[in-house]
């Protein structure tokens, strides 16, 4: 789908006229005109020194980031004005949330759907017209039509009946509940329900922050994050259980803390139907509802069946109560796996929530104060812990192929309540604690507002090889020729920038669980941080021009001339393979690396020479080899040439 | 303390990465500067929260700096940054009653030096007449201050346009802003007077003899606004009001129809209904406004901005319904918005399409209950850009300059349109004959095209060292090219001449009026072909 100016215009016109209907009380409205306005002003201007500049603007991705600074200049304004000129109730917060997703669904719909997506909507459309699971049928002859994805086949590892059917190793619930907007509008119809879902999710969420104490200021400044930022946003157009699983660990946790059976026990019925892994999460917190029960016995016995409901349907359906999964996944993995996935969905460049939702780092940092949080964010992370334990020594900790922070985007409601804590805290603490938490909220505000440019803009972009760089780290890499990827932490291929990102990390938790923090706030004005920002980049820019001790050879600061990515860029579970970049004869590349001895590993079939700043070297055929080289060629760049032979350079290493 | 820290972090940090940056423009060298100015705007708004904040303005730069490889779009984002700081700035001391003189005063003062200097190298002459400029600046962001010490952020913006629009050449001009400050005090004195205050005349003799010492030092031009100024008001205490209103409304109907008085116009149209309503303070500001905008219309098209500029000190100092205000942080904010990070846009003011963004600003400020109609036009206007064709797209260039009575034939067929511009032509006017365009078709039917002053202007009257003798207005349809980096940058002055489709096989040619001076050319830059 192609989206055109008229449309453009149309759905521009129409989200952000009724915006502020939606969210700005008449006293607020004057006063917002003229912000709006000046929105308006500045676009203008913008286009117009463009023009004069000779600048050509690619219409979609400027359109996209003008919608973006407009809607945050209406929720700045929405967080600083005066309580009497702004609306602030869940329901009108969650509705405007849902005229955001809603507008956005045809941007998503610009690329064909990727990941487990097109096999969700498969399955509703089976169930809509053939009546079962069976997607035999839909691979043969309907993929291409519905979910524009003709090379869709089934994923490995599948269910298969005993008459061959082809089932999809998805839970049928989120097709389930899509089969009503995919009956009346196909593909965005069920999107759409999706959509209706994330909306529900940030009306309950407000509802949490009001049961849980939260001031309305904060509320206000926290909830758009939420919304309107990643990882929720991504998922909140796109049909994966992730968001309607949000919207029932919400209503879950809420439930329990109310002592509400009629809240609790659907929504963590649901939540255990959306996906078996959830069951995890739903078991905890069954336990917690059964604890705070009067009559535990009758409360035990529904919560056995809640839980148990989720493992007898898949049962039924795959002939295994875990579907795909097994028991032996729980079994306990090595301690640095854990260390690698836990560590990674903190700080990883490409999927970490340093890096992909930055405001939700306070969530974390909260949980260093955890007997300073909420109940209701102590209970949801608590009964987490096995779902988490679980995960994070997966190899596809990250998330696999899809957008990121994929696994934890049911935790983000608590950490924006853990995090609207630590804001409420400092604003109670003083002017210079406030300045702080405001410095640490427009700083995560500017990357956040970057990253929803950029994922809307750009929504194929969303999905990442995982070959252990990130956007970013590849822009630069690319205007610079040289590795800026190596700046960043990647948990996925472990580098140096990862170990250091982790000691301060684990260094700055236990400091602030020890109340370090205070020292800081009474040291340290909160002007510094810009400061210190600054002299942090100005010294990674330096760090990163300079030539690289570790060359990964399909990184994007390499220059290749001939050659080509291994393994190809779409192999299924890619980031279980050591990448590399495949040379045959007469392929060549460069890159900025330290002159020295140096250490190459690399995998050939047959017999190679290679050329290596001019030393030439016979490579001898191994699957997995190692060989000793000495670069010197003058000048920082290296250049490795394939004279003959056929061979795969994983890595080089300064010695 | 904290704040020498932050701004010596800002300093070092920029200048390690500029340093780092070989071969690129003076404005990425001048990043130290601009670091250092994000930190002075954040500790100008020291007081409140959005200090801190500001500050990460400095990362801001250096992101866009490491990230952007583009000359044209890193020096715009670098632009963007600042104008951001400094806007988030204003919109966090304006109180709704304006902002404190002294931050008023500093950001004013720090936004002309950066415009004015930052990414060129300016000479010792230039830092003197910037100081002068400042000093004037300064004296403005005075005469705007209410008696509750607070500045209203619209007269801050006003104070800085006046700032970088003040000539660089002849170096005299550097009093313009004293003069317009000099000037405001005489007619806020008039005003005071007319609000029924006793007349200070110490003050008032000391400030027009002010600007008329100033104006002779200045040139013939100033004098004849300072001139125009105290005629106007002089006839404004003795003479009825109804008699100020004739040539006020006669000017206002007049003035659209002239482009570059557009402002003036606006202004007019402003004061007069607080006549009309009874307003009698306004009678002197009425008619020495309307005096002025005449004097626009008369003057060359150059000179014009310099005239409406007065004309808006002088309404400035009105008092104004609060609710005008409301439009104020808008206004600062497009302001510091057109002007990232080159001086070009100076000398374009007013533009057309920003007067069109200020009157749809105002119409959504004065609007309140139909904003969100408007805020929908504005929607539309917005929509609707990128259907709007690029300045430089699809032209071919030729590069030929014809003497006077020389002409070009066009090889194959004759293009859709010209892209052409004069050299030694910038002292002659509007509608002076350059040359002549004319297409013959197959059957040998010609059609001709005259090519005018106002199709296209001189090649480099925009430059710093032309732009105030010139008498040549901005072309039509303008298509120059941006050449030079910071305040030194000047757009050519080519404009595009299109004779209509023509049919195939058709021919042009281009011929120089034989009327052009000796010394001039009409240059054919480039051209368009049919699709």
């Amino acid at each position: 789908m192609t989206l055109q100016p008229p449309l453009i215009g149309v759905i521009f016109c129409a989200l952000f006229t009724l915006l502020p209907i939606v969210l700005v009380t008449r006293e607020g409205f004057q006063r917002y005109a003229t912000i709006d306005g000046a929105g308006y002003a500045l676009a203008l201007g913008t286009w117009f020194l463009c023009h004069l500049l000779g600048l050509e603007l690619e219409p979609f991705p400027s359109l996209v980031a003008l919608g973006v600074v407009k809607l945050s200049l209406l929720f700045i304004f929405y967080a600083a004005a005066p309580a009497h000129q702004v609306c602030f109730t869940p329901g009108r917060i969650g509705l405007a949330a849902g005229l955001v997703y809603v507008c956005l669904i045809p941007a998503m719909l610009q690329v064909p759907m990727d990941g487990d997506e097109p096999y969700y909507v498969l399955v509703a459309h089976s169930l809509l017209h053939d009546h079962d699971l069976d997607l035999r049928n839909q691979y043969h002859a309907a993929a291409g039509v519905l979910v524009n994805r003709p090379d869709l086949g089934p994923q490995l590892g599948d269910p298969v009946g005993p008459h061959g059917e082809q089932y999809s190793r998805h839970e049928p619930f989120l097709p389930l509940l899509i089969i009503p907007g995919y009956a009346v509008a196909g593909v965005p119809g069920a999107m759409l329900t999706v959509a209706l879902f994330g909306a529900l999710l940030i009306r309950s969420s407000a509802r949490l922050f009001e049961e849980e104490g939260v001031t309305d200021a904060t509320a206000r400044l926290v909830l758009p994050f939420l919304a309107f930022g990643p990882p929720v946003l991504w998922y909140a157009m796109r049909v994966w259980p992730e968001v309607p699983a949000a919207f029932f660990m919400v209503e879950a946790v809420r439930g329990v803390r109310q002592q509400r059976r009629n809240r609790w026990a659907p929504a963590l019925l649901a939540l255990g139907l959306m996906k078996v892994r959830f069951v995890l999460v739903a078991a905890p917190l069954a336990l917690a509802a059964i604890a705070r029960q009067a009559d535990r016995r009758r409360q035990a016995l529904l919560a056995a069946a809640i839980i148990a409901a989720p493992l007898a349907i898949l049962w039924i359906i795959s002939g295994n109560p875990l579907n795909v999964h097994s028991v032996e996944e729980l079994a306990p993995s090595p301690a640095t796996a854990y260390a690698v996935g836990s560590l990674g969905l903190v700080l990883d460049g490409a999927t970490g929530v340093v890096f992909q939702a930055p405001f939700f780092l306070l969530g974390l940092i909260a949980l260093a104060r955890w007997r300073s949080t909420p109940a209701a964010f102590r209970l949801g992370m608590m009964c987490s812990a096995l779902y988490l334990l679980y995960l994070i020594p997966r190899a596809e900790w990250h998330g696999g192929w899809s957008p990121p922070l994929r696994y934890v985007v049911f935790l983000m409601p608590l950490l924006a309540l853990g995090a609207a804590s630590l804001i409420d805290r400092a604003r109670t603490i003083g002017d210079r604690a406030a300045g702080w938490a405001a410095t640490a909220v427009v700083l995560a505000g500017l990357w956040t507002a970057g990253l929803v440019v950029h994922g809307v803009a750009y929504p194929w972009r969303l999905f990442h090889i995982a070959s252990g760089e990130n956007e970013i780290g590849e822009r630069l890499s690319a205007v610079w020729h040289s590795d800026f990827s190596r700046l960043f932490p990647s948990f996925i291929r472990l580098n140096e920038a990862a170990v250091i990102g982790s000691v301060i990390f684990i260094g700055a938790m236990v400091a602030i669980a020890l109340g370090g923090h205070r020292i800081l706030v009474r040291v340290a004005p909160p002007q510094l941080v810009g400061a210190a920002v600054s002299l942090l980049l100005a010294f990674g820019f330096k760090a990163g021009i300079s030539p690289a001790q570790v060359l990964e050879f399909e990184d994007a600061h390499v220059i290749h001339r001939g050659g080509a990515l291994f393994p190809e860029e779409y192999r299924v579970a890619r980031f279980l393979y050591r990448g590399g970049w495949r040379l045959r004869s007469g392929d060549s590349l460069s890159a900025l690396f330290q002159s020295g001895p140096a250490r190459l590993r690399y995998s050939a079939s047959v017999e190679t020479l290679l050329e290596v700043s001019g030393q030439a070297y016979v490579l001898s055929p191994s699957a997995d080899a190692t060989i000793d080289l000495v670069v010197d060629s003058g000048s920082p760049r290296v250049v490795v040439r394939c004279i003959s032979g056929d061979v795969i350079v994983d890595q080089m290493v300064h010695e | 303390m904290a704040w020498l820290i932050a701004a010596s972090a800002a300093w070092l940090s920029c200048q390690s990465l500029a340093g780092s940056l070989a071969g690129r423009t003076p404005v990425d060298r001048d990043l130290p500067l601009l670091g250092a100015a994000i930190v002075l705007i954040a500790w100008s708004a020291r007081r409140t929260a959005a200090a801190a904040p500001i500050v990460l303005g400095v990362p801001l730069l250096l992101v866009v700096e490491m990230a952007v490889a583009d000359e044209r779009s890193r020096l715009f984002l670098l632009g963007m940054v600042v104008a951001g700081a400094l806007a988030a700035a204003i919109a966090a001391l304006d109180d709704r009653h304006g902002i404190a003189t002294a931050p008023a005063r500093l950001l004013a003062m720090l936004a002309v030096l950066l415009l004015r200097t930052a990414g060129w190298h300016p000479q010792f002459r230039d830092l003197i007449q910037a100081g002068i400029i400042l000093i004037g600046v300064a004296a403005l962001i005075q005469l705007f201050s209410s008696p509750v010490r607070r500045v209203p952020t619209a007269c801050l913006a006003l104070g800085v346009v006046i700032g970088i629009v003040t000539p660089s050449f002849p170096f005299a001009a550097c009093l313009y802003p004293l003069v317009l400050a000099l000037l405001g005090l005489v007619m806020r004195t008039i005003v005071r007077e007319a609000s029924g205050e006793v007349l200070d005349r110490p003050l008032l003799f000391a400030a027009a003899s002010g600007a008329i010492i100033l104006s002779v030092a200045g040139g013939r031009w100033l004098l004849w606004i300072v001139a125009a100024t105290l005629v106007a008001a002089i006839i404004s205490r003795s003479r009825s009001r109804a008699v100020a209103l004739v040539p006020a409304l006669a000017a206002a109907g007049l003035i659209p129809s002239r482009l570059y008085a557009s402002i003036a116009s606006l202004r007019v149209w402003t004061v007069a209904p607080f006549f009309a309503i009874g307003g009698g303070t306004s009678a002197p500001i009425v008619l020495v406004s309307a005096t002025l905008a005449v004097l626009a219309i008369v003057s060359r098209p150059t000179l014009a901005p310099l005239v409406a500029l007065a004309v808006a000190v002088f309404g400035a100092l009105l008092p104004r319904p609060s609710r005008l205000e409301g439009a104020a942080p808008v206004f600062a904010i497009l302001i510091v918005a057109l002007l990232a990070w080159s001086g070009v846009p100076a000398r374009f003011f007013p533009l057309p399409l920003g007067v069109a963004a200020l009157a749809l600003i105002a119409a959504t400020a004065l609007s309140g209950r139909f904003a969100v109609v408007v805020a929908a036009v504005g929607v539309a206007l917005v929509s609707i850009e990128p259907l709007f064709p690029n300045a430089l797209d699809s032209v071919d260039a030729v590069g030929v300059a014809l003497a006077p009575g020389a002409s070009f034939r066009f090889e194959g067929q004759a293009p859709a349109a010209v892209i052409v511009s004069g050299a030694n032509i910038a002292h002659l006017r509007s509608g002076t004959l350059l040359g002549q365009m004319a297409v013959v078709d197959r059957r040998g039917q010609e059609t001709k095209r005259d090519i005018t002053v106002g199709d296209a202007s001189d090649w480099g009257f925009l430059r710093q060292r032309l732009y105030f003798y010139s008498h040549n207005p901005l072309p039509r349809d303008p298509r120059g090219r941006l050449i030079g980096y910071g305040y030194d940058a000047f757009v050519t002055g080519g404009g595009r001449v299109a004779i209509g489709p023509t049919a195939r096989g058709a021919t042009a040619r281009i011929t120089a009026a034989a009327s052009l001076p000796r010394t001039a050319r009409l240059q054919i830059d480039a051209l368009e072909r049919a699709p």
